[in-house]
């Protein structure tokens, strides 16, 4: 019962945890998605928003936990996966409930203490010099991986099982068999190349995406942001690689009796765990989009930021914080404002497209993963 | 090198683009054969419309200051190397007689004397061929 609660507990966790310091990653001029200006960033208003935002979400994830604890004791190792499906996104849900809120509060002290800029200043990096995300073409690095693990399902063919195992409950006892077949065996190759894609796509996102520049120090911003991007594109292909080898394989050294079904499935859990693990030390090194290295170079090399007010044109484009609108930017990919990655510009026809397809695709995933527990 | 475009000043964006890759390349932080960024990727940095970006390249191509190389696109032109300086083209001389003409005019239409005005002239003159240490 012990491994179940931690099994249910640790993602709550992470996700709480990795919302409840958002205000502190993202740009400080940034302020719940609203520009404010870098003489507002200690106000007092504007350091109790941000602490009362953490200690809303650190109260909500433990009630979380706690109430994931309850149910596991009281409806036992059944309620398990309702837990950990549904576990998640109550922090979310309350991380963006908090976010509109506390953006409501600062649009409204902004128009208060009369904060607007007076000059609307974009800046672009001409000659590059800043470190760079991984080129698109390192994903090609998938296709041994998937081939690899294509190659070991088909040598080890005659040696699986006449009856494969599919599923087993957390108690390890296999509840679910499918007869050999190539679509069987196979299936697990298919997955790997799906999650190959989605990651092929997420790389490409970053390269593609717009890379944004501080008027107010633009060598040190342009470095850091391109550090950032460099960051994460680099974890990206290594999870992503480790990903689609390792639940594979998992499967098959399950077939094969070298570990237990049980094993595998805790193996792609520990992954996804590691992967969580990475992002959130990516968000609390470099900062949305460099901005925590952006401030910690800038400190040592003296600089004093001018001027005070960002420009806050994109403010306006930015729906409810979250859904980045603007038919003006050729952009399709932008950084989030409250966040830590990128997003879509839904006015770009590609980023709408590309929004349902996801949404396509988490459905059927969804909607297989019942089918198997049904 | 940084390239930055104010959306409040009066000056429109694809000039105030084609100004600072002038000042560049001016300056040497921009060199001969540098490529520039593509439309698109410079566009979507600076969050401006495709077509501003195409102009200000249009723009600097016509003037000289790029060429378009097809897929490597837009590349600094190559200028007069080391030695004795070549004189501008007279299409070049004309355009700049023309600009200082019109200056020297709304010079004199606010009640300025021409000796200031030469002096002036002279001030950024010599501002705009030593910065950057390129000197003539």
């Amino acid at each position: 019962m012990t491994l179940f609660v931690a099994l249910a507990c640790v993602p709550v966790v992470l996700i709480g945890a990795a919302l409840a310091i958002v205000p502190w990653v993202v740009p400080p001029t940034e302020c719940f998605t609203i520009t404010i200006p870098r003489s507002a960033v200690h106000a007092p208003s504007v350091v109790r928003y941000r602490r009362g935002y953490a200690a809303v979400m650190l109260v909500v994830t433990l009630a979380c936990v706690v109430g994931g604890a309850v149910s596991l004791l009281v409806a036992g190792a059944s309620s398990l996966p309702a837990v950990i499906l549904t576990g998640p996104f109550v922090p979310i849900l309350a991380s963006v409930a908090l976010m509109l809120a506390l953006r409501r509060r600062v649009r409204a002290l902004k128009l208060d203490r009369g904060w607007s800029a007076r000059q609307d200043v974009r800046m672009a990096s001409v000659v590059e010099d800043a470190p760079q995300p991984l080129p698109s073409w390192t994903n090609l690095l998938y296709l041994p991986a998937i081939l690899g693990l294509a190659a070991f399902g088909a040598i080890n063919y005659g040696r699986f099982p006449d009856m494969l195992p599919m599923h087993a409950g957390l108690d390890g006892i296999v509840d679910s068999w499918e007869p050999k077949s190539p679509h069987a065996v196979f299936f697990p190759v298919v997955l790997a190349a799906v999650t190959a894609a989605v990651m092929a796509c997420s790389s490409m996102i970053i390269v593609r995406s717009r890379r944004p520049v501080d008027p107010a120090a633009p060598s040190v911003s342009a470095y850091a942001y391109g550090a950032f991007a460099r960051a994460e594109s680099v974890t990206l292909l290594v999870c992503g690689l480790a990903l689609t080898l390792f639940e594979g394989m998992g499967f098959y050294l399950a077939l094969l009796g070298v570990i237990s079904l049980c094993d595998a499935g805790a193996l792609t859990v520990v992954l996804a765990v590691a992967i969580v693990v990475a992002q959130v030390a990516i968000a609390i090194y470099y900062g949305q989009g460099g901005s925590r290295l952006a401030r910690r170079m800038g400190a040592e090399l003296g600089m004093t930021a001018a001027p005070d007010m960002p420009s806050d044109a994109e403010d306006a484009r930015w729906k409810g914080g979250i859904l980045y609108w603007n038919p003006d930017d050729p952009s399709v990919f932008v950084p989030k404002r409250f966040g830590v990655g990128w997003t879509v510009n839904l006015a770009r026809p590609a980023g709408a497209l590309l929004i349902a397809l996801l949404i396509v695709v988490m459905l059927t995933s969804l909607a297989l993963a019942w089918s198997g527990q049904g | 090198m940084f390239l930055g475009i104010d959306k409040f000043k009066e000056r429109p964006v694809y000039l105030q683009i084609r100004d600072q890759i002038v000042a560049g390349i001016a300056s040497g932080e921009l060199q001969p054969q540098d490529r520039l960024p593509s439309v698109r990727t410079l566009a979507s940095d600076l969050g401006v419309n495709l077509h501003t970006v195409n102009r200000a390249y249009a723009v600097l191509r016509d003037e000289g200051f790029v060429v378009m190389r097809g897929r490597q696109g837009a590349l600094v032109a190559d200028v007069p190397g080391p030695g004795p300086v070549a004189e501008p083209t007279s299409a070049q001389a004309r355009k700049a007689s023309a600009l200082v003409g019109r200056l020297a005019t709304e010079w004199r239409a606010s009640g300025g004397d021409q000796e200031a005005f030469v002096r002036l002239v002279t001030e950024a003159a010599q501002a705009a061929f030593t910065r950057g240490g390129k000197t003539s």
